[in-house]
């Protein structure tokens, strides 16, 4: 137990340690700042079909960071992230196109909408964990092509809807926009972690009893993550549906459920950066071979098993995932100084790196 | 148009189904019961019984009875190459094996439809009749007789599993294992051989599943994701971990999928059954007969 949580509370993103802050949130922000420079030039040189694909990445880490929020850092197993972005893409593109809705006064609503599934699948997870939270949410992907069938006069069935359009002609005011999206959500999350709810979801996922022995409502604390953690996703699903002009139900399969899986867990999962890393391979990777390939989801299949396996045997001996170790360096190099090297040896021990 | 016709042919397809849903819930159960972990790849055993059967029966010309001995051996192989390759590197190891397990297995089971899909092609086939396809008629309703013969097989299988369950030595040395791994460690009993033998016992039921269902659904790389819905209800409804549980649960989830489509689309069973589990799960959080005590936290 010691050292689970001599692991837990030397993680950078702590909220509650004050130390080492002012030089991590400046790197922080330079990296950042970096990245946002890096992203809002890539119009500039392409305008291609490279640039849509870049869009859908940008998208769809949104997903996975909202994925890695729930199952990363509160352990909380909900697989349905597909099922929130249908619900709230739909919910634009049937406010869009069939009522003619400004696509903006749509964005409140879908958000809403994509919130409250998740929240309602969520609900049984406040008194069973772990994997029945996991079958019924993993359940839920699967049967948006039976919904969809059900409705469709609404939800147009196989074709989906065509024609959710939110600026006509301009594909870079709408690249800037899925950036815009992809920049807050980050900062979203990251203001999260950095908080002391932050601190309150690992304590959900690795102690759990010692929550509840705080005086911290366990049952507070799950919905606050499902709300929460389903925001970036809900906000992801209503910019696919004007991303992509169209929605349609094979756009929120099994391959997506695994692509934003699979994200969470091949880099970091319960890192800030390890999701987004990951969904630029694997995204990137689904691009090239062709989405609706067979050996897309091969792949995706594979690389997720071994993922897994690889993260949890390292984490299950107790040694850091190389994202983590790296977080680590930084912050001992931020921290020099402030402690002296007796203490930052004594810790470099207990870590085991 | 309801007649009493077409609720008692809904009602035979439910009992079929549902012996189905009851025989692949088993084996999910089965290994549930006896590791704690939820074995996703048992999905797409099922297809491969599906596309084994295609193979032996129509390409190869196998007689019925030892295409079924070939089904439930190459599923029990398959059953000890996913516990060799997938459970044995977690357990023990993993901080969370659970969600691990669940996780890999999903990853494997994906990967192995896509393989099957490339090569077998991801359209149905149908497959050879394994008994003569003229129905029965009782009381005016015509019924296949490969209805009988599933619910016949599950009812067996699961009175001989009870049974051996109840007074074989493997039976008793699998119930110790089960309430109590270290213990059964502790009085001698090789915990690692009982966990093989149940993934190869749950791999071959569900193979065997993928070879009774091919006169309804025919057979193809994606049968398995298909009907593990309607298993994922049925062992969510009856109970994770309980045999009973399965058999019930599969029973009540055949028959919302024999008898809804005749009021509603059938594209509503799937959704529906959705919202029951979500429902069993929030006021009988165990499902309607497991007993396994869940903590919140």
């Amino acid at each position: 137990m010691s050292e689970e949580t001599s692991q837990h509370s030397s993680e950078p993103f702590l909220g509650a340690s004050k130390w080492s802050t002012n030089a991590y949130h400046r790197s922080t922000v330079v990296g950042v700042v970096a990245v946002v420079v890096i992203l809002a030039a890539i119009p500039v040189f392409t305008r291609s079909n490279l640039l849509f694909e870049i869009q859908l990445i940008l998208i769809y880490a949104c997903s996975s960071m909202g994925a890695n929020l729930t199952v990363g850092y509160a352990g909380e197993l909900f697989l349905g992230q597909a099922t929130v972005m249908a619900v709230s893409a739909y919910t634009a593109a049937i406010l869009n196109v069939t009522y003619g809705w400004n696509p903006w006064l749509t964005l409140p609503l879908a958000l809403v909408a994509g919130i409250a599934i998740q929240v309602i699948l969520s609900l049984p997870g406040l008194r069973v964990g772990g994997l029945y939270l996991g079958l019924l949410s993993f359940f839920s992907v699967l049967c948006i092509v039976s919904v969809t069938d059900i409705f469709p006069n609404l939800t147009g069935a196989e074709a989906g809807i065509s024609g959710s359009i939110l600026f006509s002609g301009s594909q870079v005011s709408l690249y800037y926009l899925v950036m815009g999206v992809f920049v807050l959500s980050f900062i979203f999350i990251r203001n999260i972690v950095m908080s002391g709810w932050g601190l309150r979801l690992r304590t959900l996922r690795d102690a759990p009893h010692s929550l509840a022995t705080l005086g911290l409502s366990v049952r507070r604390t799950k919905i606050f993550v499902y709300i929460v953690s389903a925001a970036p996703v809900a906000l992801a699903g209503w910019v696919l549906a004007f991303a992509n002009e169209a929605v349609s139900p094979n756009l929120f399969n099994l391959s997506l459920t695994l692509t934003i899986f699979a994200s969470v867990m091949i880099i970091a999962p319960g890192t800030l950066y390890g999701p987004i890393i990951g969904t630029f391979i694997l995204e990137g990777y689904s691009q090239v071979i062709g989405a609706f390939n067979a050996y897309n989801v091969l792949g995706l299949g594979i690389v997720m098993a071994v993922a897994v396996m690889v993260v949890s045997r390292v984490r299950g001996s107790g040694a850091l995932s190389l994202g983590q170790r790296l977080m680590l360096r930084r912050r001992e190099d931020a921290t020099q100084g402030k402690r002296s090297p007796e203490q930052s040896l004594t810790d470099r021990e207990q870590h085991g790196s | 148009l309801v007649t009493s016709q077409s609720i008692g042919i809904g009602i035979a397809t439910g009992v079929a189904l549902g012996s189905l849903y009851a025989l692949v819930g088993l084996s999910f159960n089965l290994i549930v019961a006896t590791t704690g972990f939820m074995n996703f790849t048992l999905e797409s055993i099922l297809a491969l019984g599906g596309i084994g059967s295609y193979l032996l029966l129509n390409e190869a010309g196998v007689p019925v009875i030892a295409s079924i001995a070939l089904i439930l051996v190459l599923g029990a192989v398959c059953g000890l190459i996913v516990e060799l390759v997938a459970h044995r590197p977690l357990a023990g190891v993993a901080k969370d094996p659970h969600t691990a397990m669940f996780l890999v297995t999903i990853g494997i089971a994906t990967a192995v439809d896509a393989l099957s899909s490339k090569f077998f092609g991801s359209t149905l086939r149908e497959v050879n009749p394994y008994v003569a396809p003229k129905p029965i008629f009782i009381e005016g309703v015509p019924i296949p007789p490969s209805y009988i013969v599933i619910t016949l097989v599950v009812a067996v299988t699961s009175l001989i599993l009870e049974l051996g369950i109840r007074y074989t030595s493997i039976g008793k040395q699998l119930t110790a294992t089960q309430l109590d791994k270290e213990g059964a460690q502790l009085v001698g009993i090789r915990v690692t051989i009982i966990v093989a033998t149940t993934f190869a016992i749950a791999s071959a039921f569900a193979a065997i599943a993928g070879f009774l269902i091919t006169p309804i659904t025919g057979a193809s790389a994606y049968n398995g994701q298909d009907l593990i819905i309607a298993v994922f209800a049925a062992i969510t409804i009856g109970g994770l971990g309980s045999f009973r549980g399965a058999l019930l649960g599969g029973l009540l989830v055949g028959l919302t999928s024999g008898l809804v489509p005749l009021y509603l689309p059938v594209d509503s069973v799937d959704p529906i059954l959705l919202l029951a589990m979500i429902i069993v799960l929030i006021w009988r959080p165990t499902g309607l007969l497991g007993s396994k005590q869940l903590r919140t936290i």
